[in-house]
C-alpha cells in the first residue's frame, strides 16, 4: 500500500495537512485482503476454509493442485515411485527447499510433519486408517507404507484445506496434541505478526525456492511480488464492499450475492466469482428418528424445490448452478447417475403418496438452520415450505452456527441439517461419505459401494465405481444437495495476476 | 463519606461476585462448542471431544465454576482459546481503542447534545429550537449501525475524506488512528447526543422557570449570563447522571459500531468471542467492563457531592 490515502486532496486543507502529519511514509509495497473474520487459528491442519487462504501462502505440501484439480508437485520433486502392489511410496524432495528459519528441510522434518498430520488434521486421519508406517530414507526422500492400497493419498497429500504442511520436525512434534504456536513453513511468505482482530502480516522470503514450470492453479513457478500480505478481519460484508470499493482493500472475500451487479458496474474493482465453489446441503440424521427412514428421506427429496430453494438463497441465477452430482462438471467425478430424482416437477403429491405408503403420523421433523449464514437460513424457510406443503411437519430451529455445529453431533437432537460443503477433489474428503459424519450414513450398501470405490486404482475404474456412489446417494437420500453456488470476491483492478480460486492466493501477484 | 465509600465499595464487590456467576452460567447454557468451531466444518464430533479434552472443558460444572471465581481472586482471567493470548492482553490491547471511541463520541455528544439542549430551551420557539426537537427524535430513532454504513457510503466511499475500516496500517500514529475513528465516534454520538439533548432542554425549561432567574432578569442580567450561568449551572445535574448514563451505553454501542466499522476494539473481541465460545474471553470481558460500569455510576455519586453539597446531607 504506498498511500493509504489516495483520496485526500479532496479533503479541506487544513485537515489534510493535520492528517498528512499522521500518514505512513512511503512503504514498502503490500496486499491488503479483507477476510470474512479472525481465523479460528493459524494452524494448517484445521479445516477452515479461511485458515487455508491464509496458511497456505506460509506452509507448503509435498504436492498441490494446477487449475484443472489434477495433483502437482510443490515440495515433492515429482510424482512418488510406487511398489505395484500400490503399498509403498517413495517420495523425492526437490533440492534447496528451506525453511522460513533458514534451516534445510530433511526428510525427517516431513516425516515429522506428516505424523502429525495424521493425528492433527481430519484429512490426515482418513488417510492414517491405511498407512503402515511413514520414514525417512536416505538425505531426500521420505517413504509411506500402507496397509492397504490408498489411490487418494496424493490427492489428500495436496489439499490445501486441513492440510499436510511441512514444517521443522521440533515444531511439528511439540504441536501434535497442542496448539501449534510457531509459524515456521517453507512458503513464498512467511509468518510476520499477528494481532488478533486487527490483521495478520506475512512478509516476503527472500530464500524461498519455487518449483518450476508456469503458474497453473496452485501449481507451477510460486513468486512473492509484494513486500507484504496483510489479512485483515473485516466481519461486516457491506464494509467489506465498501472498503475494496474505497481502494482501502485490495481484495475483499466472500462477500454477498446482492453486491454482483454494483461490482459489476464499478470501475475500480472487478468481481471475482469463484466457481466451482460449494454447494448446499440439507443433511438428514440416517441414525436415529423419523429421517432415519429412508422412505421419509424420498418424500422430501421429491418435496424440496432446489431451484426455489437457490433462488432465494442467492438472488442472483449468475451465481447459483442446479446439479444433482457430488462433483460439479469440471470433476472427472462428475455423474449424472439419479439425476432424474432432483428438482423434480410435481414432487408434493408424489411426496405425499411416499409419506402415506410410509405411514407418517406427523412427527415434528426437527431442522437446524443458522442465520448467521444469509443463504442457508433463506433456503431453509423455502424448504421447510415445500416440506409443509407435502404433508410434513416441520419445526425449523433457528439458532447460531456454533450451536448448530455443537447440536448436529447428538443424533438424538435432530432430524436435518443445513450446511454446504467447499469443493474438494476427492470422494473420500466429501464430507458425508464419511460414516462419523453428523448423518451418520453408513447402510450395507453404501459401505460396499464405497469399499469398491476404494479398491480402484484406475482413474476410469475409480469413476465408474463412483458413479455408482452417486446413484445410491440419489436412491438412499442421506442427504440432499440443494446446489452449487459461485464464492463472490472482488479484486481491485489494479492487482495484476490475480486468479480467483477456491482459496485466493496471492502469490505472483502485484500491485 | 467514609461510610459512605465503604458501603459503595461492599456492594460493588457483591454486584461483581454475582455478575461473574451469571457470566459464567450464561456461558455454559447457551449451547455450542468452541472446539467445534476451532476444528472446522469437517471435523467429526470425536475430534471435537479431544479438543474440549485439551480445553479442560470435560471438567464438570462445578469444577470449573469454582476454578474461575479461584482465578478472579486472583485477577487472573485465563488464556483466550483462540488468540493466543490471555485475557487480560486480549482486552488489554483492545481496550485503548474502545476508551478512545468511547471518550470521542461521549465529547461529540456533549458538544452536540448540551449547547443544543440549552438554545432550544432558552428560545423555545425560534427555528434553532424547532430543529433541535426534530434532531432529538431523529437522533433517538436511528439505529447507529444504520447511521454508520450511511456515513461510510457517503464520506468514504464517495467522498474518500475517511477510512472505511479498520484502525490505520501497523505503523500508525495516533493522527491515523483518530482518522480512523471519526466516522465511528460520529455514528455512535448521534443518537446519544439527542438523548443528552433532551435531557439539557427538559431540565433546563425546569431550572429558567423558577423565580430566581426571573430576579436575575429583572437586575437587568444579560441574556447569556441568565441562562448559563444561572440558569444551565443548577440545570447540571441530571445532565451529568445523562452523562454518565450515555458513557455506560457508548460501551454496549460500540460493540456494534466496532463491528460496522472492523474496528479491533473490546466490543469487536466481545462479539467474535461469543461468536466462536471463547468462553475464557467472554467471562473475562463482561466481568470487566461490568466493573467498569459499577466504577462510573460510583464516579457519578462522587461527582453529584461535588457539584450539589446538598446530596451529602
Amino acid at each position: 500500500m504506498l498511500n493509504p490515502y489516495p483520496n485526500l486532496r479532496r479533503w479541506g486543507a487544513c485537515a489534510a495537512a493535520v492528517i498528512a502529519l499522521g500518514a505512513a511514509p512511503l512503504q514498502a509495497s503490500t496486499i491488503t485482503i479483507a477476510t470474512v473474520s479472525e481465523p479460528p487459528s493459524l494452524d494448517p491442519a484445521t479445516t477452515s476454509d479461511l485458515v487455508s487462504m491464509i496458511t497456505q501462502h506460509v506452509f507448503e505440501t509435498l504436492y498441490t493442485y494446477n487449475s484443472e484439480w489434477k495433483v502437482a508437485p510443490l515440495l515433492a520433486a515429482g510424482f512418488p515411485e510406487v511398489s505395484k502392489d500400490g503399498l509403498h511410496y517413495v517420495i523425492t524432495l526437490r533440492p534447496g527447499l528451506k525453511f522460513h528459519t533458514g534451516a534445510a528441510v530433511t526428510p525427517t522434518d516431513v516425516a515429522a510433519s506428516l505424523e502429525r498430520w495424521l493425528k492433527a488434521s481430519p484429512r490426515g486421519k482418513l488417510a492414517g486408517e491405511s498407512i503402515a508406517s511413514i520414514k525417512p530414507q536416505g538425505a531426500n526422500k521420505v517413504e509411506i507404507n500402507l496397509k492397504e492400497p490408498f489411490p487418494p493419498l496424493l490427492s489428500l497429500l495436496a489439499y490445501p484445506n486441513g492440510a499436510a504442511a511441512v514444517m521443522p520436525k521440533a515444531i511439528a512434534e511439540a504441536s501434535t496434541n497442542a496448539p501449534l504456536k510457531d509459524y515456521v513453513g517453507t512458503g513464498p511468505f512467511r509468518f510476520l505478526e499477528r494481532k488478533p482482530d486487527q490483521y495478520i502480516r506475512l512478509t516476503k522470503f527472500d530464500q524461498y525456492s519455487s518449483p518450476a514450470g508456469t503458474p497453473n492453479g496452485f501449481a507451477g513457478t510460486r513468486a512473492a511480488k509484494v513486500d507484504e500480505l496483510r489479512f485483515v478481519p473485516v466481519p461486516n460484508a457491506n464494509t467489506r464492499l465498501e472498503g475494496v470499493l474505497a481502494g482501502q482493500f485490495d481484495y475483499a472475500d466472500s462477500l454477498n450475492p446482492e453486491f454482483f451487479d454494483k461490482l459489476k458496474a464499478s470501475t475500480a474493482v472487478k468481481p471475482a466469482v469463484i466457481k466451482p465453489a460449494s454447494w448446499a446441503f440439507l443433511i438428514f440424521n440416517t441414525k436415529q428418528g423419523a429421517m432415519a427412514d429412508a422412505n421419509l428421506r424420498r418424500a422430501a427429496q421429491a418435496a424440496i424445490q432446489p431451484e426455489a430453494m437457490m433462488i432465494g438463497g442467492f438472488g442472483n441465477p449468475e451465481l447459483i448452478n442446479l446439479e444433482s452430482s457430488l462433483f460439479p462438471k469440471q470433476s472427472m467425478f462428475h455423474s449424472t447417475a439419479g439425476a432424474a430424482q432432483y428438482n423434480q416437477n410435481g414432487g408434493a403429491a408424489k411426496a405425499k403418496q411416499i409419506l402415506a405408503k410410509a405411514g407418517y403420523k406427523g412427527q415434528p421433523i426437527r431442522i437446524l438452520t443458522s442465520p448467521q449464514y444469509d443463504f442457508l437460513y433463506k433456503m431453509s424457510q423455502v424448504a421447510a415450505q415445500n416440506l409443509q406443503e407435502a404433508g410434513f411437519k416441520v419445526d425449523l430451529q433457528v439458532v447460531d452456527w456454533a450451536t448448530l455445529l455443537q447440536k448436529r453431533g447428538d443424533a438424538g437432537a435432530w432430524d436435518g441439517f443445513f450446511t454446504f460443503h467447499g469443493f474438494v477433489p476427492e470422494p473420500a474428503l466429501v464430507s458425508i461419505v464419511n460414516p462419523g459424519y453428523p448423518g451418520w450414513w453408513d447402510s450395507p450398501a453404501k459401505r460396499a459401494a464405497f469399499d469398491k470405490f476404494s479398491g480402484e486404482q484406475s482413474d476410469a475404474a475409480r469413476m465408474k465405481a463412483w458413479a455408482e456412489m452417486q446413484k445410491l446417494f440419489m436412491e438412499e437420500a442421506p442427504t440432499l444437495k440443494v446446489g452449487e453456488f459461485a464464492n463472490l470476491g472482488a479484486a481491485n483492478r489494479k492487482l495484476n495476476g490475480f486468479t480467483p480460486m477456491i482459496f485466493p492466493a496471492f502469490w505472483n501477484v502485484t500491485r | 463519606m467514609t461510610r459512605f465509600l465503604t458501603r459503595r465499595i461492599g456492594s460493588t464487590l457483591l454486584v461483581l461476585l454475582l455478575v461473574a456467576t451469571l457470566v459464567f452460567v450464561i456461558t455454559r447454557v447457551i449451547p455450542g462448542d468452541p472446539a467445534a468451531v476451532l476444528l472446522g466444518s469437517a471435523a467429526t464430533p470425536e475430534d471435537a471431544l479431544r479438543l474440549r479434552a485439551q480445553f479442560g472443558l470435560d471438567a464438570p460444572l462445578w469444577s470449573q465454576y469454582l476454578g474461575w471465581i479461584g482465578q478472579l481472586v486472583r485477577l487472573d482471567f485465563g488464556d483466550s482459546i483462540f488468540l493466543g493470548q490471555s485475557v487480560l492482553e486480549a482486552l488489554g490491547s483492545r481496550a485503548e481503542l474502545t476508551a478512545t471511541l468511547t471518550l470521542f463520541a461521549t465529547g461529540l455528544a456533549v458538544l452536540i447534545g448540551v449547547p443544543l439542549g440549552i438554545l432550544a430551551a432558552a428560545q423555545r420557539k425560534g427555528i434553532v429550537a424547532q430543529l433541535a426537537s426534530a434532531l432529538g427524535i431523529f437522533g433517538a430513532s436511528v439505529p447507529s449501525f444504520w447511521v454508520g454504513l450511511v456515513l461510510i457510503q457517503y464520506f468514504s466511499t464517495k467522498l474518500g475524506w475517511f477510512p472505511v475500516s479498520g484502525y490505520g496500517p501497523p505503523d500508525a500514529d495516533w493522527p491515523t488512528r483518530l482518522h480512523h475513528l471519526v466516522l465511528p465516534a460520529v455514528a455512535l454520538a448521534l443518537p446519544n447526543s439527542a438523548l443528552i439533548l433532551r435531557f439539557t432542554r427538559t431540565s433546563m425549561l425546569e431550572v429558567l422557570g423558577e423565580d430566581y432567574i426571573r430576579t436575575a432578569r429583572a437586575k437587568g442580567l444579560g441574556p447569556f449570563t441568565v441562562v448559563v450561568k444561572h440558569g444551565f449551572k443548577n440545570a447540571l445535574i441530571p445532565v451529568l447522571t445523562v452523562i454518565g448514563l450515555t458513557l455506560a451505553i457508548m460501551i454496549g454501542g460500540a460493540i456494534v459500531t466496532e463491528t460496522v466499522f472492523g474496528l479491533p476494539g473490546v466490543g469487536n473481541l466481545i462479539v467474535s468471542a461469543v461468536l466462536r465460545r471463547d468462553y475464557p474471553v467472554i467471562q473475562g470481558a463482561l466481568v470487566i467492563v461490568s466493573a467498569l460500569y459499577v466504577l462510573i455510576n460510583l464516579a457519578i455519586d462522587l461527582l453529584y457531592l461535588w457539584v450539589d453539597p446538598r446530596v451529602k446531607a
